[in-house]
């Protein structure tokens, strides 16, 4: 495989998992994230760019798309908008600015990176996009209330770039991860203590949490050309979780 | 005795459109209504036409928005009921829309309806509960290319009924989507940076060979509001003559 990729919020996670994935793969890559050291490591491990870029500044963010596009010469064969971040609690206990935020980082960055790398896809004939959305987004999750709905929105924006560039080759696909360890720790702004915590999960019925790799596996997939006629999906990846859907009493 | 005898109402976006036929239809079946919406003409000739109190604010403005729900308890002595209907259209696919276009529908679809909800739960449990509705659209539920932006914030919206029915139920109050299909006459929208009514010519036909009205929907919110809806919580209801029931993924495109 060949082809340049931009991965956002590469430096931990699920993201790193794709960044190191797509390099084994054989893609260029280039990755944004907020920690400089975390970036600069998985850079020098993977011989992919780091992009030192905060979603919340939209100049910056703008900027890491006009980079990753110098990168490949003008050409950007993948995105993968995976960059967010997560709140624990209800609506109600969710503060304005950290609603705000959620939605600025997962919704509003998601949907611009996607635009800016739109125009682009459809000049050179094609791309894919892969939205790392949740199953949240399937299902909302009282106890990650607000998140849930930024992710609902991260799946429309998936469906909605699909059906406008499937008429110019650009594929777009809403990935939806369950459980994947270690959680995202990404919050808004001072809500560091509000990070996802794996102690308070409950094993889907395979058994274990998903991990990055898995995910990267599932994106790699949705990246190559063996899914060229996927496109406007919505897929779980979380061991069965959704399919043996638990009633969520109120916890 | 009228269904909503007593039933004290806020409606935001009461102005005009559906929200208007929200507020007439609410003082007819005997509630107290306050509503809100950003013109101070049409508001003033729609309190006075229907006994409704209006309060001037918008939804984009998060200190309007608390000021009118605590001057909306203050006229009512309490509330029991909240209809967020107040939102805002934008005709472009998702990749030609600009910042402008999608804060301004973010914000007044999703952001602005949140910022009602958590303002006013505090004051329905005071009440022992109550209900709020959220005026979403079909488009929340199968999104359309040519109105994006308005797609990923009713997709929200739906979203945000559900997780609110859920941490609002045990306290008595019921959260709900009503999910209009095409209703005239056109919503407010995002035009260049100004609002206009939106140009319905050329619109499909549902099944029922109509478009939608506001009565339409407003007999829906009548009944979430009232005690006939009292088991409906996490509920999203389509209001749209069957249209999704019959689109196919061609005619969307085509709309």
């Amino acid at each position: 495989m060949s082809g340049t990729a931009l991965v956002t919020g590469g430096s931990s996670g699920i993201g790193r998992s794709c960044v190191e994935r797509l390099r084994h793969d054989g893609y260029v890559v280039a990755f944004t994230g907020r920690n400089r050291e975390r970036g600069q490591a998985v850079a020098a491990a993977t011989g992919a760019t780091f992009l030192a870029c905060d979603h919340r500044d939209r100049v910056a963010s703008d900027r890491a798309v006009e980079q990753a596009l110098e990168l490949g010469g003008g050409r950007l064969d993948v995105l993968v908008a995976n960059a967010g971040i997560l709140f624990q609690g209800p609506i109600e206990a969710t503060p304005e600015a950290a609603f705000r935020e959620l939605v600025e980082v997962n919704l509003t960055a998601l949907f611009r990176v996607s635009r800016a790398c739109f125009g682009p896809m459809v000049a050179q004939g094609g791309g894919s996009m892969v939205h790392i959305a949740s199953d949240t987004g399937i299902r909302g999750i009282h106890g990650i209330a607000a998140y849930s709905v930024t992710k609902a929105g991260v799946v429309a924006v998936a469906e909605l770039f699909a059906a406008e560039g499937a008429p110019h080759g650009v594929r777009a696909n809403a990935v939806c991860p369950g459980d994947v360890v270690p959680g995202v720790q990404a919050t808004p702004e001072g809500h560091a203590d509000h990070a996802e915590n794996p102690e308070s999960w409950v094993p889907p019925p395979s058994g274990r949490f998903g991990t990055g790799e898995d995910v990267a596996a599932l994106v790699a997939w949705l990246a190559s050309d063996e899914s060229a006629h996927m496109t406007g999906a919505t897929l779980r990846i979380d061991g069965a979780a959704g399919a043996a859907m638990r009633l969520l009493t109120r916890a | 005795m009228a269904r909503l005898d007593g039933t004290r109402s806020l409606v935001t976006g009461g102005t005009s459109g559906i929200g208007a036929a929200i507020v007439m239809r609410l003082r007819e079946e005997g509630a107290a209504v306050v509503f809100t919406g950003r013109n101070v003409q049409r508001g003033e000739a729609l309190a006075t036409r229907t006994g409704g109190a209006f309060v001037q604010a918008d939804v984009r403005d998060p200190d309007a928005v608390r000021v009118s729900v605590s001057t909306a308890v203050d006229i009512l002595g309490g509330l029991d009921a909240l209809v967020v209907n107040a939102g805002i259209l934008h005709e472009a696919p998702l990749s030609q829309t600009s910042d402008g276009a999608w804060d301004a529908v973010v914000e007044t679809n999703l952001v602005g309806p949140y910022l009602y909800a958590v303002a006013c739960l505090p004051e329905l449990r005071a009440s022992g509960g109550g209900s709020i509705t959220l005026i979403s659209s079909d488009a929340g539920v199968w999104p359309e290319t040519q109105i994006g932006a308005y797609s990923v914030s009713k997709r929200a919206l739906n979203w945000l009924a559900q997780m609110l029915a859920m941490e609002a139920g045990p306290h008595g109050i019921r959260v709900n989507a009503i999910c209009p299909g095409d209703t005239a006459p056109g919503m407010a929208t995002f035009v260049e940076g100004r609002v206009e009514p939106r140009d319905t010519s050329g619109w499909l036909l549902p099944p029922l060979g109509r478009v939608g009205t506001g009565a339409d929907v407003a007999g829906a919110v009548a009944f979430f509001v009232s005690p006939d809806g009292a088991f409906c919580n996490g509920s999203v209801l389509l209001v749209d003559g069957g249209m999704r029931a019959s689109l196919h993924a061609s005619t969307v495109m085509a709309s």
